[in-house]
């Protein structure tokens, strides 16, 4: 099977974050890892993933404001080729930090916000007045002229907030909301009753094919691929498909994460060791680590997953998979399609 | 081919709609209004052969109102440049047909029938009455596949369906999948 290039790689440049988000998949703390890639080292695996072909990079963490040399990995990234965007809480963005974001070439950011106003979301990241802040740093932001996009996370009993927060986004102007299931991996395990229920996930995925089909912001969402099978069931107008972007699982086919200490991922939820940086070149990681072959052979999937027809576009959600059984390849177990939805028709 | 001119078949085109129950609105020369299932659609036909370039198709869309479905034909043909123009508005395809006889001048005498848009009642009509006359339409399909185009590719031009384009997440330039084409690592925005 010909192996593409990646269509984007996520590297967490920093364990170390100013907030203790309960879902925070990298665990991050005050102080950084021990073994965080210096600064000649992570410029040499940017250069690395341009290399292998990918056109988009997203510095997260942690939060990567936190490390001082971002600033010289985002430009690095620009005169390299790629694309640099940034996932962050926005909390630490000043005027003369969203200044210097610009200068270095960052195109646009992903900033997590998971409640439309600061109960919800100061709850859930763990620091009392991050909503204000990050308010402030998304005004910054727009002051400088980078686009960006809102993250929510999704979590049990919260289902709805999700759409508050999308409300909230379009009134601040941004140019997508993408919103993540909570996965149980990283600080995330900790707290494994905040995952959506079975049915809660449902109820999501009527919501985002109503919102979609009304709306014309961009909806992403992150860690529910069997969403697009709904999509694809459930929508027939062939112009109003075109306006979902695809929601399936990417991990080690068209993405990959690389983390603070050289460790690379299929996924940033997906924490499957593929391989080191340290010792390997991420060009040969992507195109030879087994890991990766392993999840681009669609034929491997197993139980519920391996026999469903929508399993080459699907794929299910291989963290939650790996979560739950410690296989991979084993069947999602937060899919709810049953019996005829698992067929696809011709 | 028994077809000197395209508007022969509006007669027979508002008699099958009124045998069907469709209201016939409109029937003058070369343009038939019909209402079909509540929605209003309108033919309409251009007897010269020859390309319809975008600013021409463009203005020949413009002519009716954005309430209507329009099912336009032509003795010419409508180059790739025309329907990627056309796909770039969602809503607009949505709504507009096109079909051309694909004859490319006065002397051309070969038909190419070919078709694209929505699937409707009424387009099905015009294509049962053009197959009484022998002339058989095929859509125009995605370039990797045989699906209905929704969409151009903003780098290499070709026509895609639903499964075969990516959106670029960061400026919504419709592409070619990775799976098919490298034009998502091509593009520059």
């Amino acid at each position: 099977m010909k192996v593409l290039p990646p269509v984007m790689v996520s590297f967490s440049v920093t364990r170390r974050c100013n907030l203790r988000c309960k879902h925070c998949y990298s665990e991050s703390v005050e102080e950084p890892h021990p073994n965080e890639l210096s600064t000649e080292e992570a410029k040499r695996v940017i250069s690395e993933i341009a290399e292998a072909g990918a056109r988009l990079i997203i510095f997260d963490g942690g939060e990567p404001l936190m490390r001082p040399d971002i600033y010289e990995l985002i430009s690095h990234a620009r005169d390299v080729g790629l694309r640099p965007l940034m996932g962050t809480n926005a909390t630490l963005i000043t005027p003369e930090v969203a200044r210097k974001l610009k200068e270095a070439g960052l195109r646009a950011l992903a900033i997590s916000l998971d409640g439309a106003d600061p109960k919800a979301h100061d709850e859930f990241r763990g620091v009392e007045g991050a909503w204000e802040q990050t308010m402030i740093g998304i005004e910054n932001v727009k002051k400088a002229g980078i686009p960006f996009q809102i993250a929510p996370t999704l979590r049990r009993g919260r289902v709805d907030e999700w759409l508050k927060v999308a409300e909230k986004a379009k009134e601040l102007g941004a140019m997508a909301v993408e919103v993540f299931d909570y996965v149980s991996t990283g600080r995330g395990g900790e707290n494994p009753d905040l995952a959506l229920t079975t049915e809660e996930r449902r109820r999501f995925a009527e919501q985002y094919i109503a919102r979609q089909r009304a709306d014309d912001m961009v909806y992403r969402c992150i860690a529910i691929p069997h969403l697009w099978v709904e999509i694809e069931r459930t929508v027939p107008e062939e112009e109003v498909m075109m306006k979902f972007v695809r929601t399936c699982c990417g991990a080690g086919i068209r993405y990959a994460c690389v983390l603070y200490d050289g460790t690379v991922y299929p996924c940033m939820v997906l924490q499957v060791k593929a391989g080191d940086v340290r010792e390997q070149s991420f060009v040969d990681i992507w195109y030879n680590s087994p890991v990766f072959a392993t999840l681009r052979d669609r034929d491997k999937l197993e139980g519920k997953c391996g026999s469903c027809e929508w399993r080459y576009i699907c794929g299910g959600a291989r963290c939650k998979a790996y979560i739950a059984t410690g296989n991979m390849m084993a069947e999602d177990p937060t899919c709810w399609l049953e019996g005829d939805a698992l067929k696809r028709s011709p | 081919m028994e077809l000197h001119r395209l508007s022969e078949i509006i007669p027979e085109l508002s008699q099958r709609a009124l045998q069907q129950g469709w209201k016939v609105l409109t029937r003058e020369g070369a343009t038939l209004e019909v209402k079909v299932e509540g929605e209003r659609y309108v033919v309409d036909i251009r007897e010269h052969t020859g390309p319809i370039h975008w600013p021409s198709l463009r203005d020949w869309i413009r002519q009716f109102d954005g309430q209507r479905k329009l099912i336009l034909l032509t003795m010419g043909f409508f180059p790739k440049k025309s329907i990627l123009e056309l796909l770039k508005d969602p809503q607009r395809a949505g709504r507009v047909s096109i079909v051309g006889m694909g004859l490319r001048d006065y002397f051309d005498t070969e038909f190419k029938p070919r078709k694209l848009g929505p699937a409707s009642p009424l387009l099905d009509a015009v294509e049962e009455v053009l197959a009484g006359r022998g002339i058989s339409l095929q859509a125009i399909t995605c370039d990797y596949c045989s699906e209905r185009p929704l969409a151009g590719c903003d780098v290499c031009g070709a026509l895609l369906c639903k499964s075969h384009f990516i959106p670029c997440p960061l400026c919504n330039a419709r592409l070619c999948h990775p799976d098919v084409n490298d034009c998502y690592f091509k593009h520059q925005c």
